[in-house]
């Protein structure tokens, strides 16, 4: 057999390798072995975790909440006095409540699918967290419209929007989710 | 009616043995193919194929079902098989070695494909197992191999080399002592 070049070899042995068997049996049944150590090693317990994940999750929100409209009294106690606010801005805050408010939506009702296999207290607690979620950002949105030099108001503003999206995207009822 | 892989995935999140079994059944040939191409060694590769299947039963609580759950088990495989390489001393050696052995594979023995591949150097074996074979780019074997991409393509090139010397050598092996007594 002659091999004039590399590619002549190079399509000889591709052609070769596409012969080859994708699939290969071991000798030995495996699976009597894996049965056994599948038995000393039981799959890690989702079960028991799934029902405190959302509390966890709930508890990390609401400090997170509660640290945010602390630190806001804080920003607010030291804002310059209250300004007129420029049409742009509201023109502007306002585009930004639109925005916000239509991808939640569809978010919600997704959410409300995809955790409908949770038990009733830990969805009530998810909503709970929710609901604390929006007042939060209605009030903040208030501040920002009195305070609308303010940039860490409106920073305060976004960062509170992206956390509740985040929440509203996650799947509580699959089991390993972790946030 | 038999069920699909994603329907015996749930099962087996719920604690079925015999779906998990079926799995097993099912992937067993591709992944043993893949840790025996890898280490070349039937013995070990049995070994390794059954760590990926514990190790993939302990964590299917992680398996959300965003890719096929073959490919999930196959990444499972790879890494342990990969690992195991990688605690072999002279791996990472033969990895960062260029330099094309003085013709140790070509002896002229009938030498099929499979053999050929098996008598690689480490590094240019599992190279070329990896992209020739399981299809991976020289950006995914660099990032599974922690070297660079021209590392990489320096060992596929080796190991096209010789394997070309290897099978020229068993082909023109055969052709002239056919018929000689």
């Amino acid at each position: 057999m002659e091999h004039d070049s590399h590619d002549e070899f190079d399509m000889l042995l591709a052609r070769e390798v596409r012969g080859l068997d994708r699939e290969i049996q071991p000798d030995r049944n495996l699976w009597v072995g894996i049965a056994r150590r599948i038995g000393d090693h039981p799959q890690r317990r989702w079960r028991g975790r799934e029902r405190w994940l959302p509390y966890g999750v709930a508890a990390s929100l609401a400090i997170a909440v509660t640290s945010l409209v602390l630190n806001l009294i804080g920003v607010v106690d030291t804002a310059s006095p209250e300004q007129p606010m420029p049409s742009e801005l509201t023109a502007s805050l306002d585009q930004l409540g639109a925005d916000h408010a239509s991808r939640r939506a569809p978010m919600l009702a997704t959410f409300r699918a995809v955790n409908a296999s949770l038990d009733q207290n830990t969805r009530d607690e998810l909503y709970r967290n929710l609901e604390i979620m929006a007042r939060a950002r209605s009030e903040i949105e208030a501040q920002v419209r009195d305070n609308p030099q303010d940039r860490e108001l409106v920073s305060s503003l976004l960062r509170l929007q992206q956390w509740e999206l985040r929440l509203l995207s996650e799947d509580y009822a699959s089991p390993g989710n972790t946030l | 009616m038999t069920d699909d892989d994603q329907t015996l995935v749930l099962r087996a999140k719920d604690d079925d043995v015999t779906a998990y079994e079926e799995l097993y059944r099912r992937h067993v040939g591709r992944i043993f193919a893949l840790c025996r191409r890898l280490t070349k060694d039937h013995d070990t590769a049995e070994d390794l194929t059954q760590d990926a299947f514990v190790q993939a039963w302990r964590k299917l609580g992680d398996f959300r079902g965003d890719s096929a759950f073959g490919s999930w088990l196959y990444r499972i495989a790879a890494n342990i098989a990969l690992s195991h390489l990688r605690s072999q001393k002279h791996f990472t050696q033969s990895l960062e070695d260029d330099d094309l052995p003085a013709h140790r594979e070509t002896t002229g023995l009938q030498i099929g494909l499979e053999q050929a591949i098996a008598n690689l150097p480490d590094g240019a074996r599992t190279v070329f197992v990896l992209f020739a074979i399981e299809g991976h780019t020289h950006d995914e074997i660099a990032g599974l191999l922690g070297i660079a991409q021209g590392s990489s393509k320096a060992q596929l090139h080796r190991a096209r080399t010789l394997l070309k010397a290897a099978l020229l050598a068993d082909d023109s092996n055969q052709t002239p002592e056919d018929g000689v007594q």
